[in-house]
């Protein structure tokens, strides 16, 4: 019972950055299951991809009502992308926890920081495409993108959101539609790969998925209450001690 | 004349109902965990398959725009992502 308490506060931690902060829920669910429940990180992965999966549903809706989603290339880079996400899913099983949790580390921190430096909101008026130019590059990008996210068991919309806004062209609004789209495919592809591999302990990925909805929901009513400036400082905060927590041992090791 | 075009409402519909739909039912099997109940973790399997068999079918429906749109390559692109998804299943049950 206090367990599950846990598990859903973890789904309700991720739902709430996802839904007042426009975060995906990987990068708070895996450190805080790992950190805050005591899972091991092999075991939170699984569950944090399959909790993306469910959360894809809401997230990209909200674009697609508005247009702002590249259905042409949600399929062309959501291939490549799949592609990585199997082999990232099989790969972990082969690379040590250690490795996995200091990697994670350096994303975490990166994250954290981009969340209190925040994103320029200036918005392309003209649409410049070059998707031809950058197609290669592109495609290579999906396909890292879907290992790291496999390996690590977050949706890769932190690197999938500046290639398409940067390197395509795409309006930042429509970037984060097609990423949102794309991460439902490519964590459905992990999530299947964990799943035919037993790695999935189900007795949390349904709290976890409870606390998703109820903190998606608190996100919303919150963006209408709370200054992001002092949310943004308190996730930065927990971001960097949960990054502490998980790189301290694995680099203590290392050491 | 009517012009075709990838129409999203489908897509749109089919996210937002697997969303309620899967909420309730997560709901349910977490108010079973609670309860000690054998059968909850039973229904989470179920659960999940059934998120992913949803998913599945939202790139049915993208085949089908595409198709509907007049842009048969994408179409065909579709049909691939579903190989792909479907190949680690046909990898782990009928060829190794």
């Amino acid at each position: 019972m206090p367990d599950l308490a846990v598990y859903i506060l973890c789904g309700l931690s991720a739902g709430l950055l996802g839904g007042y902060l426009g975060l995906g829920g990987g990068i708070v669910m895996v450190p805080f299951l790992t950190v805050i429940a005591g899972l091991d990180f092999k075991v939170a992965v699984p569950v944090s991809v399959t909790a993306i999966v469910f959360n894809s549903f809401a997230s990209s809706n909200e674009y697609l009502k508005r247009g702002m989603v590249d259905l042409e290339l949600v399929i062309i880079l959501a291939i490549f992308m799949v592609m990585g996400n199997i082999t990232g899913s099989n790969l972990s099983q082969v690379v040590p926890a250690e490795f996995s949790r200091l990697v994670f580390t350096v994303l975490l921190v990166y994250t954290a920081f981009s969340l209190l430096k925040g994103r320029k909101t200036t918005e392309r008026l003209a649409f410049s495409d070059n998707r031809r130019k950058f197609f290669t590059i592109c495609v290579f990008l999906a396909f890292f993108t879907g290992i790291m996210a496999g390996l690590l068991g977050v949706g890769g919309g932190v690197i999938l959101v500046p290639v398409l806004y940067l390197m395509i062209g795409l309006p930042l609004t429509t970037a984060r539609g097609t990423s949102a789209l794309m991460i439902g495919f490519s964590a459905a592809a992990s999530s299947t790969v964990y799943f035919l591999n037993d790695s999935i302990n189900f007795s949390v990925v349904a709290p976890v998925i409870l606390g998703i909805i109820i903190g998606g929901k608190l996100g919303g009513f919150l963006g209408t209450l709370a200054k992001p400036v002092v949310v943004k400082v308190m996730f930065f905060i927990v971001m960097l001690y949960l990054a502490f927590r998980l790189g301290y041992d694995p680099l203590m090791e290392l050491l | 004349m009517k012009e075709n075009y990838f129409d999203t409402t489908p897509l749109i519909k089919w996210q937002r109902w697997s969303w309620y739909i899967f909420s309730a039912y997560f709901a349910l099997v977490t108010v079973l965990f609670v309860a000690g109940s054998g059968i909850a973790e039973t229904l989470t399997v179920w659960g999940i398959v059934g998120i992913l068999v949803s998913t599945l079918l939202k790139i049915f429906l993208f085949v089908i725009q595409f198709q509907k749109a007049g842009l048969f390559r994408f179409s065909l692109l579709s049909y691939l992502l579903v190989v792909i998804l479907l190949s680690t299943v046909i990898l782990k049950y009928w060829i190794l």
